[in-house]
């Protein structure tokens, strides 16, 4: 049933983009979706192509993992493509009574699946390569100069780590709550919408309630051992970035200069 | 009603990265009216067993037939198996979710699309029969203790009325007196109502005192099945499993071994307390008090 989902996507691994710098990977990523904003031609999407390839090829993730991350997006993408294909202005290919496909139309529809299918690969290379854990880490990092102004960067990493922790126990939990309704006559799979929602009462009760006796314990428990939050606190595991991290942010920089260039480039010649 | 498994197997998550084989060429047979008790250590693939009686689980392996159908087949409502199976989960009192005990033990005849009299009728018998006391019944289940919330869990199954009754570890963190309750409880139904029951349980005291036939899961297959005698004159190979044999039967083989005449069948405090006075009897010829 539920359990053959398989949550928080980390692949464990030695490879040096999985060393990196849970920061310099964040940073990264963010630069690699502002610059894939600037790519609009087709040869800037290949050199794009060639940037990921290097990327799986040394992360030693297999191809078939990122198409399933991938595969959610079709909706979306036949989406933005058909409104792009029949809204855009431009010289017309077919027309169907006022609808009218354009080929300026086509061509930002490809643009526009190719841009949002390699955001969302670049960004399942960051989960694939860190773990939740040294994820939230490092956005406590980050967050850490906005404290200034008074935003809470521990507390919000804390949550999100305890919140990435219980993923799992709950999935577990709505599954055995699932099949123990089953096994009384609880019937998910038929009946009209509000017949359905009313079957998921006797899952979401006890499901809340041992969400509430579940945060209460670990409450306690973080109190019994005198957690408190804020400016004192130290970290066991410092974060330290390395050559390896220099590395990365060069090779970033002449990647997305060239995927940015690409753009110009033609126009200057 | 009768269970059989031929050949069962079941992967979780099979062809994914984390595959795992929980159970593999399991056969066996349960016969209508029984006491089946089922031991093994932890992870050795009781649960999962279990679930594949009522269909809750379906095999990604060989077969389970109920009554001689394959649970798969389409001859069979998985539906209708579930109201015949009742399966009592380990830590049944985590899944009550309803305004009050009523309404909760109603859940199941309810689903059953049941008259409205034959659902009260029913939901009250099978309280007397967990015990649940008449005061609570109209309180929220999330009032009462672990072990009245436990009752009121297995009340809620007896009242789809099953034919065979499946219990998860029912005596779990309970104190003594509660376990005693529950597994005389599940005594009474056997005797009185002749359910078939299938106890799983990490006692081999409990199974002892209570089964008729042993079914010994190991490392996701059956590694013995047979009488509560047979099974337990096997003691080498349970402890070899990380099971064991009751306390009192290896207190009993060690008179046994300084030279006193008694039976190796010896399961229970009560039959070996049984078998000691009559011997002493014999011996000494009078009367010990
Ligand atoms: N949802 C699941 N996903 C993956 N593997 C599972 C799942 N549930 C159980 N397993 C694995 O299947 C095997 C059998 O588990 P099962 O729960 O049937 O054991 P058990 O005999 O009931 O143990 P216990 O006595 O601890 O309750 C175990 O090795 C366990 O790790
Ligand atoms: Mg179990």
């Amino acid at each position: 049933m539920l359990t053959d989902i398989t949550l928080g996507q980390y692949l464990p691994g030695e490879t040096v983009i999985h060393k990196l710098d849970p920061r310099t990977k964040i940073l990264l990523t963010i630069a690699y979706i502002m610059a894939l904003f600037f790519v609009n031609t087709i040869a800037g999407f290949a050199l794009c192509a060639v940037f990921m390839g290097c990327i799986l090829k040394i992360s030693g993730i297999p191809l078939k993992f990122i198409i399933k991350s991938i595969k959610p997006l079709w909706i979306f993408v036949i989406f933005t493509a058909i409104i792009n294909i029949f809204m855009t202005d431009g010289k017309i290919v077919f027309q169907i009574w006022v609808i009218k496909a354009t080929w300026e139309g086509i061509y930002l529809a490809v643009i526009m699946s190719l841009r949002l299918i390699f955001l969302v690969m670049g960004t399942s290379i960051l989960t694939y390569t860190t773990s939740p854990i040294v994820l939230t880490d490092g956005i406590e990092h980050l967050l850490g100069p906005f404290r200034k102004i008074k935003v809470p960067a521990h507390e919000i990493a804390m949550m999100m780590t305890i919140a990435i922790r219980f993923i799992p126990t709950i999935i577990e939990e709505t599954d055995k709550l699932m099949k123990a309704q089953s096994a009384r006559g609880a019937d998910f799979e038929s009946g009209n919408l509000m017949a359905r929602a009313k079957a998921m009462v006797p899952i979401l009760v006890p499901l809340f309630v041992s969400a509430f006796r579940r945060a209460d314990e670990l409450a306690l428990a973080m109190e019994c051992r005198c957690y408190h939050g804020g400016d004192q606190r130290t970290k066991m595991k410092q974060l330290h970035m390395q050559g390896r991290d220099t590395g990365a942010f060069f090779i970033a920089a002449v990647s997305i200069t060239l995927l940015i260039g690409i753009r110009y480039l033609p126009g200057l010649i | 009603m009768e269970i059989k498994a031929e050949q069962l197997g079941y992967t979780y998550m099979a062809g994914g990265p984390m595959e795992k084989v929980a159970l593999h060429d399991v056969n066996l047979e349960i016969k209508s009216g029984s006491f089946v008790g089922i031991i093994g250590h932890t992870g050795s693939g009781k649960s999962t067993l279990i679930q594949h009686f009522n269909g809750l689980m379906k095999p990604t392996g060989g077969r389970l037939l109920i009554d001689g159908k394959d649970i798969t087949s389409k001859e069979v409502s998985l539906r209708e198996l579930r109201f015949k199976v009742g399966m009592v989960f380990q830590y049944p009192e985590h899944q009550l979710f309803d305004e009050t005990v009523y309404d909760d033990i109603a859940f199941g005849p309810k689903n059953m699309k049941l008259e409205e009299s034959e659902i009260r009728q029913r939901v009250q018998d099978a309280a007397k029969a967990a015990q649940v006391d008449e005061a609570w019944m109209d309180k929220s289940p999330f009032e009462l203790s672990g072990g009245q919330k436990r009752r009121v869990a297995i009340a809620g199954v007896l009242a789809m009325r099953p034919e065979v009754l499946v219990l998860d570890e029912p005596a779990a963190g309970l104190d003594p007196k509660g376990r005693d309750e529950i597994l005389q409880m599940v005594e009474e139904l056997h005797r009185q109502r002749h359910m078939t029951v299938i106890l799983v349980s990490h006692s081999m005291e409990d199974i002892a005192k209570l089964a008729t036939q042993i079914i010994v899961m190991n490392e996701g297959t059956v590694a013995m099945q047979g009488t509560v005698s047979e099974v337990f004159s096997r003691g080498d190979e349970l402890q070899r499993m990380g099971l064991d044999v009751p306390q009192i039967t290896l207190f009993v083989q060690r008179l046994i071994q300084k030279g006193y005449p008694l039976s190796k069948d010896i399961f229970t405090v009560e039959q070996a307390q049984k078998e000691i006075l009559a011997l002493f009897q014999k011996e000494q010829g009078v009367k010990p008090c």
